[in-house]
């Protein structure tokens, strides 16, 4: 009897030990996965979303389904799978998105002429990089402050700053030179 | 009009709004003109490259985006690898919802690193507005009403390409493993947080290797490659501060490429004369950069 009890006891210890070593395993596995795709993740949020916030709920809601799947999803399924999660997110965003008013027919996007004086100056500004031609356009042509433009890029405020500045100034040297 | 003017010769040059003025006193140019109503929300142009956008908004986008100069060239950008990659403050945030061992940095380290940068960031933005008001660069002393240009012996435009890789080999390294043996494992990750650097994902590797270079404090390849990371993202105050971070001995393999991209995040900081006298110094060095440097610090 003594012996089957201590049986019992130790086999209870041994379910309960395994099913916290398991858990920990799930949780490093996740880690590890997280380190390895993360950055491609966000990216492919991003390029579906065109917005930072967007791209950051749709990677952690794409690698919180992860978790809940982890034993189903093999590695080698990785990151195709993250992929197909963050883009039925981004389908059903936009779906409700287009029924707003910001974006429905009630307001037409400008009927470009094909000319714009400040696109031609920035291409002529060899020393210019994406980021500051970003920061430049989302200040002068769509009249952003700079939380909004921090809110679109991702950077800084201070880092926005400091990119304007510099387009700014190698403008003027292209405008006066 | 006192207080206008008072408040014009106290604004500091690094300000967005300060060059806006001698734009237009300059060129008679008003950035209000480049404001144009109509274009679609940066979000919209670049999820019409997906198919993820219901129709007709994705036609709308799209036929709007080939008439649009400003647009495309927008939507190029925003595609740019860098500029669609994470930021570390992004890449935590995200960490810190999912049910995950925290990352192997202690709190203290993180807090550290967090204090550094404010640091940091606040003494350049000293050096900067000390500089402003020096004699080194009078056209920011009393902007209104507007000084010369840039003085000419101070505009350089030093070309910023990807630094070579240069590693160091194992039995090269400058500190040892508890073991006494060379760190294997430092060498292993750099590498790894090498590889967007390689692709040109360099907002991507500034975040790894800034990572990296806090987990191995005497590192001087992650800090060195994290600001020529930043530096090619177009981030030049960040970049300032990594390639100011471990100052190399003359005899180092990186010390003529330190002086050189440091020269290009001072100039791009806006501290032309600190960045003429590095270009100097490399012009008396005779190693890769010496010929550029003179030809630049002479103009
Ligand atoms: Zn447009």
């Amino acid at each position: 009897m003594e012996t089957d009890k201590t049986n019992r006891s130790s086999g209870a210890d041994y379910v309960f030990v395994s099913s916290v070593e398991r858990e920990k395993n799930r949780r490093e596995r996740l880690a590890r996965l997280y380190d390895q795709h993360v950055h491609a993740v966000f990216r492919y949020a991003w390029r579906l979303t065109g917005r930072r916030d967007l791209a950051e709920d749709f990677t952690s809601e794409a690698f919180l389904a992860l978790h809940r799947n982890l034993d189903q999803v093999e590695d080698a399924r990785l990151p195709a799978w993250l992929f197909t999660e963050v883009r039925n997110l981004a389908i059903e965003y936009w779906r409700r998105a287009s029924r707003e008013q910001t974006l429905s027919e009630a307001a037409p996007f400008l009927r470009p002429d094909g000319s714009s004086s400040l696109v031609d100056l920035l291409s002529r500004a060899t020393g210019l990089k994406p980021v500051h031609r970003i920061c430049l356009t989302l200040r002068y042509l769509y009249g952003m402050d700079r939380q909004e433009i921090a809110r679109q890029t991702g950077l800084s405020e201070h880092q926005i700053k400091s990119a304007l500045q510099y387009g700014l100034e190698l403008l003027r040297r292209e405008l006066t030179s | 009009m006192k207080e206008t003017k008072r408040a014009a010769n106290n604004m500091p040059h690094e300000d967005p709004e300060h060059q806006e003025r001698l734009l237009m006193v300059e060129t008679g140019i008003d950035p209000a003109v480049w404001r144009e109503q109509g274009h679609p929300p940066p979000s919209l142009l670049v999820a019409s490259r997906e198919d993820v956008l219901p129709q007709p908004l994705a036609e709308r986008v799209t036929s709007h985006i080939e008439l649009c100069p400003s647009c495309t060239r927008l939507l190029e950008d925003l595609l740019d690898p860098d500029v669609a990659c994470p930021t570390l403050g992004e890449i935590t945030r995200i960490r810190r919802r999912l049910p995950m061992p925290s990352p192997p940095q202690r709190p203290w380290k993180t807090l550290a690193l967090i204090a550094l940068t404010l640091v940091t960031a606040a003494l350049s933005i000293v050096a900067v507005r000390t500089l402003s008001s020096g004699p080194i660069s009078p056209q920011f002393v009393a902007p209104m009403p507007p000084g010369p240009p840039a003085p000419p012996g101070l505009v350089f435009r030093i070309p910023v390409e990807p630094a070579p890789l240069k590693l160091p080999p194992a039995s090269t390294l400058a500190w040892r493993s508890q073991d006494g043996g060379p760190d294997q494992a430092y060498l292993v990750e750099l590498g790894q947080a090498l590889k967007p650097y390689r692709e040109g994902r360099y907002r991507e590797a500034a975040v790894r290797l800034q990572s990296l270079a806090s987990q191995y404090p005497q590192s001087v390849e992650a800090p060195f490659y994290a600001g020529v990371s930043h530096l090619l993202a177009g981030d030049a105050l960040f970049a300032l501060e990594w390639l100011t971070k471990k100052p190399l001995v003359r005899s180092h393999p990186l010390y003529d490429d330190q002086l050189w991209y440091r020269a290009a995040a001072l100039e791009q900081t806006g501290q032309w004369a600190e960045a003429r006298d590095l270009l100097r110094q490399l012009c008396k060095l005779s190693g890769g950069y010496q010929q550029k440097a003179c030809q630049l610090s002479k103009r």
